[in-house]
């Protein structure tokens, strides 16, 4: 069991049909032009790294994680505690990060990969999306999480194809 | 420079993550979150064991710069009290490899008592005095750590 070195973001380049979700896109134009999103995504990223990974699946003092719950704030200041991170049933390896607002509802997925297969544990976001409907929501949900769950797949057979956000953020 | 031992992606390019990193009351609360990841307990459970309020605890979590140093130190002061009377608690847990896996067994110590308790058979021995406990654990654990057993205090 080994601590989470990394959080990076998968490359997706601009002639992926998914570019428009990415999550350094969806980072860069929604969370860092909010103070509120912006300290609330740092927050989960806190938690996040104290989190354990083995055989690429996250764990929390020694279970495999299925959720995580934090207390935060709303805008308002009102302290609510949040379900951050969900382990997502239909895709196996692929866990969804959460920040509810009253209403809208952000998401961002991501895997995690320990370091036997790469040179240290990291968590590797893909993509991040904002929605008000629910049922628009759980569609773009599965959507994209069957894709993470393909780019998982990849990045398992080949690490040395992926490019990964730490090495390319000059492009931004 | 950032020499927090997390490494933080999307705050290296980010001037406000920057200067909240810097401040001493941010390098204080990643110490508190780390302790409440040890001590594994809710944030209701967490405040309910501190002198501070829900509020005052959030933002020492969150590395609020309102809450003087003083106030984190001592909730941290606190918390590695909590870390350590946990350890007091579950004290040690081992398998004694000599016997295979049919000794599982925990060492507490409660209300200044200390008991020995084979969690397969859920049988639990008590000492009256640390000579007797020292005996009988060589019998029952191979390794142990000695800064737990030195916190322990003989019982009357």
């Amino acid at each position: 069991m080994e601590n989470i070195g990394l959080v990076v973001c998968y490359r997706l380049t601009k002639d992926s049909q998914f570019f428009n979700d990415s999550f350094k896109k969806y980072y860069y134009e929604i969370i860092r032009n909010d103070s509120y999103l912006e300290g609330l995504y740092f927050q989960i990223e806190r938690n996040l790294l104290r989190l354990k990974v083995h055989e690429n699946y996250l764990y929390s003092n020694g279970e495999p994680l299925q959720e995580l719950s934090i207390p935060t704030k709303t805008r308002l200041g009102m302290i609510q505690s949040t379900k951050i991170i969900k382990k997502l049933y239909k895709a196996k390896h692929i866990y969804e990060g959460r920040i509810n607002e009253e209403y809208i509802k952000h998401r961002f997925l991501f895997f995690a990969i320990d370091s036997s297969i790469s040179d240290e544990s990291k968590v590797i976001l893909t993509f991040g999306f904002s929605k008000g409907n629910k049922e628009v929501l759980d569609v773009q949900t599965n959507l994209l999480s069957n894709e993470s769950e393909r780019l998982y797949n990849s990045y398992i057979i080949n690490p040395s194809l992926v490019v990964l956000d730490k090495e390319w953020k000059n492009e931004q | 420079m950032n020499n927090n031992k997390y490494n933080y992606f999307f705050a290296k390019n980010n001037p406000n993550l920057q200067e909240k990193m810097a401040t001493e009351q941010f390098k204080l609360s990643e110490q508190i979150l780390d302790l409440r990841y040890q001590l594994n307990l809710t944030f209701e459970e967490i405040v309910d064991e501190l002198n501070v309020t829900a509020e005052e605890y959030l933002d020492m979590e969150y590395g609020e710069k309102k809450i003087s140093v003083e106030k984190y130190e001592a909730v941290i002061l606190q918390l590695k009290k909590l870390v350590e009377g946990t350890h007091e608690k579950e004290i040690i847990k081992t398998s004694n490899s000599s016997n295979s896996a049919s000794s599982n067994t925990i060492l507490k110590k409660d209300n200044e008592k200390i008991y020995l308790e084979n969690q397969n058979n859920n049988k639990t021995q008590k000492f009256s005095d640390m000579s007797s406990f020292n005996i009988t654990i060589t019998k029952h654990i191979n390794k142990i750590d000695s800064k737990y057993i030195e916190r322990l205090q003989p019982v009357n």
